[in-house]
């Protein structure tokens, strides 16, 4: 297992009353997953992920990483650093470079990377987030617009090519066609065996591209599995406050097989509907 | 209510002028509710901060609510009647109790302190925050700060309240919340501008504008755009699921009775093709 929690707690200091943030927490992500993380806001999906990245220390219980307790005091955290990239929720608070270049190429400022290969990761991550690398590299990243800027802050996480890579709402703000080109790059970064974590509230992306949801109530794991059987519990989702995607719920209405993703629905009302026209 | 007449913007950068705005006209009635829709970087955002002068008039005519936005003396009031709700309400919080960021507004307006109070008060049961008055903004929920944000819009009775994204990071219960009570305040007489990427919410708008490149691509009506595949293709969205499984059906040369908007007139649609 790449990442394990061990009955982990999190309690916050809250006007001076003691909170439950998350509650015994047991979880096993294997490398190479990718999974979906869904919840109401205030949930404490957020602080799930901040603790497998070492950003909380639990209140009790553990987080092994490649099986070594991170919060443990003889643990060197440049090590988790180095193979964790975290996607903030909004990630354009990241910036803070004078050109696009110079924030994308940050993380590999103390890398043992030559000029040249720091360049061509700089280039790529540019790239794979859609922007035309000659015409971008020089513009200063806080004169783009809302969506641009969260764009190029996803490449500065990417260009560092971490192991494990957590995103935090990261397709909220971003158009339709930068939503899908994301979201194939995360396919992508999935098949060459980067282990995803993606928080969103949209269960349509995450029908898509997670192959494993897990669904954070009031602190505790509240539900767990594949997508489908996950998405077969319409009813418990939407007493959390939760959708299903588009694909499940109108599979459901029209009683055609379940499926989840846009694509499987379409083929299955298309048989059923060709079906009744011969 | 919103008056636009070839209003172009350009930002300085190092590299030159790099223009966001070119030649937008367009005409919203007192009382609409408008969707804009855009790829990222298209100039939504830029448009709604020229409406309350949060940037400065370069180019064109555009007036709000009858002030013409490019008049410096009335900036102060213009801003007044017409409000801003950002993605992330944290950014607009400046205060540590409710009841005091709803009093923000009103004190930099001189509003004789004896009426503030009642103000605030209307303006939290308006937004269904009653009893939250000595709560701290950062103890609410998304859905709870977007609509604490709301309320300080609405503590000066503003005309004009432009939604920038802000909903895109609300979970989908917050999200109908605030899309309930922007449809309330509609109703109670409000012209709404709202900026998203979701064109399922774009549907509730009674008419939606589609921009690309800094141009208005197209206007109309929520079902005219949004059901328009080569308007929307050429803007680069998406159409709402529903409008989507019917060309792909009709590609299939499966021909439902109309193309639907909405999920429920899909599934009016594929009860009356059988």
């Amino acid at each position: 297992m790449q990442i394990q929690l061990k009955q982990l707690c999190l309690q916050y200091d809250c006007e001076g009353r003691k909170s439950d943030v998350l509650q015994d927490i047991d979880l096993q992500i294997g490398r190479g997953e990718f999974i979906g993380i869904m919840g109401r806001t205030g949930c404490g999906k957020t602080s799930l992920v901040q603790l497998m990245a070492g950003l909380l220390t639990p209140t009790s219980g553990q987080v092994l990483i490649d099986g070594e307790d991170i919060n443990s005091r003889h643990y060197d955290k440049t090590i988790l650093r180095g193979k964790l990239g975290y996607v903030f929720q909004y990630p354009e608070y990241q910036l803070f470079e004078t050109t696009v270049y110079r924030d994308v190429a940050f993380a590999l400022k103390y890398s043992k990377l030559s000029k040249k290969e720091v360049e061509a990761r700089v280039r790529q991550a540019l790239e794979d987030m859609g922007f035309d690398f000659a015409a971008i590299r020089e513009e200063s990243p806080l004169a783009l617009s809302g969506g641009e800027k969260r764009r190029v802050a996803i490449a500065g996480v990417l260009a560092a090519q971490p192991e494990i890579l957590i995103l935090d709402e990261p397709i909220a703000g971003l158009d339709p066609q930068a939503r899908d080109a994301f979201l194939k790059l995360l396919k992508k970064l999935h098949a060459q065996g980067t282990t995803i974590l993606m928080i969103s509230h949209n269960a349509d992306a995450l029908a898509d591209c997670a192959h494993r949801l897990i669904v954070i109530n009031d602190g505790k794991k509240a539900l767990d599995g594949t997508v489908e059987e996950v998405f077969s519990h319409e009813e418990v989702l939407s007493q959390m406050h939760l959708d299903v995607s588009f694909a499940s719920r109108m599979s459901k209405k029209l009683a055609l097989p379940h499926s989840v993703t846009y694509e499987a629905f379409v083929q299955n009302l298309k048989a059923k509907l060709g079906g009744d026209a011969q | 209510m919103i008056q636009a007449q070839n209003v172009g913007f350009a930002y300085e950068t190092d590299e030159g002028l790099r223009r966001v705005l070119h030649e937008v006209t367009l005409s919203i009635q007192s009382g609409e509710m408008i969707a804009v829709l855009g790829q990222n970087g298209c100039g939504k955002s830029t448009f709604a901060r020229l409406c309350n002068a949060l940037l400065p008039m370069q180019e064109g005519k555009l007036t709000v609510a009858g002030f013409d936005t490019s008049d410096k003396k009335m900036t102060f009031e213009l801003r007044r009647v017409c409000g801003m709700v950002f993605q992330n309400p944290d950014n607009q919080f400046v205060s540590s109790v409710v009841q005091e960021e709803v009093a923000f507004g009103p004190e930099n307006y001189e509003v004789p302190r004896q009426d503030i109070g009642a103000i605030v008060k209307a303006a939290l049961h308006q937004v269904a925050l009653d009893g939250f008055e000595h709560r701290a903004p950062y103890t609410l929920s998304g859905g709870q700060k977007q609509r604490l944000a709301i309320a300080g819009v609405l503590a000066l009775s503003p005309k004009v309240i432009i939604f920038d994204e802000a909903t895109a990071m609300l979970d989908p219960m917050c999200r109908r919340e605030v899309l309930a009570m922007m449809k309330k305040l509609q109703a109670q007489g409000h012209t709404i501008v709202m900026i998203t990427h979701y064109v399922e919410e774009a549907v509730l708008a009674d008419r939606v504008a589609l921009m690309q490149d800094g141009k208005i691509l197209a206007f109309g009506t929520a079902r005219e755009i949004l059901c328009d595949k080569e308007k929307m293709d050429a803007a680069k969205l998406l159409m709402p699921h529903a409008a989507r499984v019917y060309y792909d059906l009709l590609a299939e040369g499966i021909t439902l009775p109309m193309c639907p908007l909405t999920e429920e007139e899909l599934l009016e649609a594929i009860c009356r093709f059988n």
